[in-house]
């Protein structure tokens, strides 16, 4: 960051993009679970997961450096980021890439999980496991600046719970849930011991951009459509983040916090408005703001509104993210700096998001 | 408001325009099926549960709620909430289509658009029963527009599974006054994206009928998968949200440049998601090195109904003022619904007359082709 600051500055939502290494943490027991990447068979650069006999999970596009500098270029968004950074085989090169980039510490997010993985208890376990193992390792060689957001089995709600405390030991700062999860939504009384273990351990629960419900992706996807995934993972995401606001959850788990990641937070007016209408059809008093009363965080992009939004979310709950690892939509390298730049905002509300609000939200 | 008598209206004389108000469905409404469909004919049947509700059973099945049938006393409680949702019954079912026309005069309305109640969510699974129930529907809503001196327009539902079905019915009803084809934002498996609408776009430009993109969802797993009772507004997830994804699918897709001339009008989901989704489509364009169109919606002919209580103002900034229409959902009682929208709107003050103006009257004869 070209900007001297006087705070640090925390990265609300990067990545890291699962390899082959990623399972070399499974328990021998489980190694015939273990992912493998195959090739579609084209000339594309894209590999896919196979799982369980099946081609399953999310993998980021990995385009080499050329079509990385050529999306930059593109997009006029910088997405390059060393393959050896964005896959975690070389840790001290992330941290180099975040000192260059003025970030003191980054969030990391999975990448396999955007999709639904397996259907088996079994197979979600071991890969879970595997993962989270994995991230903590990356968290000790970290020096304290990669937290990440673990990811539990949902599938098998007792070795959920075991992996969301073993993660909180090794540096994990929230739990990801994705809006849909398999057939269940959020609010499903289900993840209550989730939720209840989360409020305990002092950890957020983070709803990245994702959807879990194969049936729907595939209802969802369209080869006429080359901004499916808007439709797919951040519609879902703003869905869910609407029927948590109308839901009693917040009420019960009174200490607990949630993210919205990776969905930008252009549309927090049009969800905040279509909340209150239908409490005031209810006859319930509508929280004054409800994003701070509910502790309910959004990743802004740099593209977005933010003058306007910060109307509706508050100076509070808004953090920001770089997408780091990946290079699609979200992805913008030097988003910190672009906010901290922003005109039409003031310091305090960029010292805000880019700082206190997600050492808040990830209590830091 | 022009003065109206009992003289057949016509689109010049239309100065304030409902662009999303409804019919509901009684019993009546399938005495217009043909006499040989009779035996897909809807009936209703008690709920278990609750005494003062009905279900329609179609072709052996539960197909949702008989929309309810509040007393005077129900809705004007409901109303003292905030909005305004008290319609007479009879005006709502179109069992009086002159009471209705007197309503809408108390409501300084010229011309209403029809849309329907019942195919929000899925309706028949085969298609000679969807076929037979659309023509009954699309039938007794042609009636209602000939008693109407031309002020109840509507959107047509085709029976999207018979295609050539479908574009018969399309011109049955552009013959009786509709002005829009409905479409949900998923048909079953399909997306409105699909090739396999193309010939219902193709019709719809040779007719001159709008694409009514109207809050719906007929992919019935989605809307079990998003039913709960953990979310009283779970109607948001399983209608709005894929009313606006499909907006924006639209805006990516090559539809927009392969059909030109389409009109399209995305009903009853609120604006508010309008900067949003221009935003998020922009961002993807860039992406893709295509240039984005400096007013996509006027250049794609997208229209967007809006409520009373968007910002409008910064929702026209984004939009521009040429694609925004409004609506009541008169004789729905919904999240959506204010009968005194037009009226409440007129009053806010915050935007210029000729903004208003066409919000009102413009723009809606635009999207509706009148």
């Amino acid at each position: 960051m070209t900007t001297k600051r006087n705070i640090q500055v925390i990265d609300a939502d990067t990545h890291v993009v699962e390899s082959d290494r990623t399972w070399e943490y499974l328990d021998p027991a489980d190694r015939k679970y273990r992912p493998t990447l195959v090739s579609a068979g084209d000339d594309k650069p894209t590999l896919h997961w196979l799982i369980d006999g099946k081609v399953s999970g999310h993998r980021a596009a990995a385009p080499d450096q050329r079509l990385l500098a050529e999306i930059s270029e593109r997009s006029g968004r910088d997405v390059d980021t060393p393959a050896g950074a964005r896959e975690m085989e070389d840790v001290s090169a992330r941290l180099q890439h975040m000192d260059k980039l003025g970030v003191d510490i980054q969030v990391l997010y999975n990448t396999l999980w955007i999709e639904e993985v397996t259907t088996r208890p079994e197979i979600d376990v071991a890969l879970c496991r595997s993962w989270n193992r994995w991230l903590a390792d990356i968290w000790k060689d970290g020096k304290g600046r990669l937290r990440w957001s673990c990811v539990p089995p949902f599938t098998d709600l007792e070795n959920a719970k075991k992996e969301i405390k073993a993660a909180r030991n090794n540096g994990a700062v929230a739990i990801s849930m994705r809006p849909m999860e398999g057939n269940r939504l959020l609010l499903d009384p289900y993840f209550y011991p989730i939720y209840e273990l989360a409020s305990d351990l002092d950890m957020a629960i983070a709803v990245h951009i994702a959807n879990g419900n194969a049936a729907m992706c595939d209802a969802l996807a369209s080869p006429h459509d080359p901004g499916a995934p808007f439709g797919r993972f951040r519609i879902p995401t703003v869905a869910s983040c609407h029927a948590l606001i109308m839901s009693e959850i917040p009420q019960r788990f009174p200490k607990l916090r949630w993210a919205f990641v990776e969905s930008s937070s252009q549309w927090i007016p049009w969800v905040i408005n279509e909340a209150k209408r239908r409490y005031s059809g209810a006859g319930k008093p509508f929280p004054k703001n409800v994003l701070n009363e509910y502790q309910m965080y959004v990743a802004c992009q740099s593209d977005d509104d933010l003058p306007y939004i910060l109307q509706y979310s508050g100076d509070d709950n808004l953090i920001t993210g770089s997408d780091y690892g990946h290079a699609d939509p979200s992805s913008q390298l030097d988003t910190l700096e672009i906010v901290g730049q922003m005109k039409g905002v003031s310091q305090k509300q960029k010292d805000n998001i880019l700082y206190y609000n997600p050492k808040t939200l990830y209590s830091l | 408001m022009v003065q109206k008598g009992l003289e057949m209206m016509t689109a010049k004389d239309f100065q304030v325009i409902d662009a999303d108000a409804h019919v509901v469905e009684t019993e009546r409404t399938w005495d217009f099926m043909d006499p040989a469909d009779a035996e897909y004919r809807p009936t209703l049947e008690q709920s278990p549960n609750d005494p003062q509700r009905q279900h329609w059973v179609i072709d052996g099945k539960n197909r949702g709620f008989r929309f309810p049938t509040l007393t005077d006393m129900e809705l004007q409680e409901r109303s003292s909430r905030g909005r305004n949702i008290t319609t007479p019954q009879a005006a709502r079912e179109l069992d009086d289509v002159q009471l209705r026309l007197k309503d809408m005069d108390r409501l300084g309305i010229d011309a209403q658009v029809l849309h329907h109640t019942l195919w929000i969510e899925q309706v028949a699974e085969e298609p000679e029963v969807e076929r037979a129930i659309c023509k009954g529907w699309n039938n007794w809503v042609g009636d209602i527009w000939k008693q109407s001196k031309g002020r109840l327009l509507w959107s047509c539902v085709p029976p999207w599974m018979s295609i050539d079905a479908a574009i018969e019915e399309m011109n049955i009803a552009k013959e009786n006054g509709a002005v829009a084809m409905t479409m949900r934002p998923i048909e079953g498996e399909r997306t409105i994206l699909d090739p396999y609408f193309y010939p219902l776009y193709e019709e719809a430009i040779r007719l001159n009928l709008t694409v009514a993109v109207h809050i719906a969802n007929g992919n019935p797993n989605m809307v079990n998968l998003l039913r709960t009772p953990e979310d009283p507004g779970s109607a948001f997830g399983i209608f709005r949200i894929p009313t606006v994804a499909a907006c924006h699918a639209l805006i990516m897709s090559p539809i927009p440049k392969k059909f030109p001339e389409l009109r399209w009008g995305f009903i009853e989901a609120s604006a508010g998601w309008v900067p949003w989704v221009i935003t998020e489509a922009k961002n993807r364009y860039q992406g893709a090195a295509r240039k984005f169109p400096e007013n996509v919606l006027k250049e794609y002919n997208i229209y967007v109904t809006c409520q009373t209580d968007d910002d409008i103002p910064y929702i026209l900034q984004c939009a521009g003022e040429d694609n925004i229409v409004i609506g009541t959902d008169y004789g729905h009682f919904d999240p959506s619904s204010e009968v005194d929208a037009i009226s409440v709107f007129k009053e806010q003050g915050t935007i210029s007359e000729s903004a208003m103006t066409k919000i009102l009257r413009d723009n809606p004869k635009a999207m509706y082709g009148l």
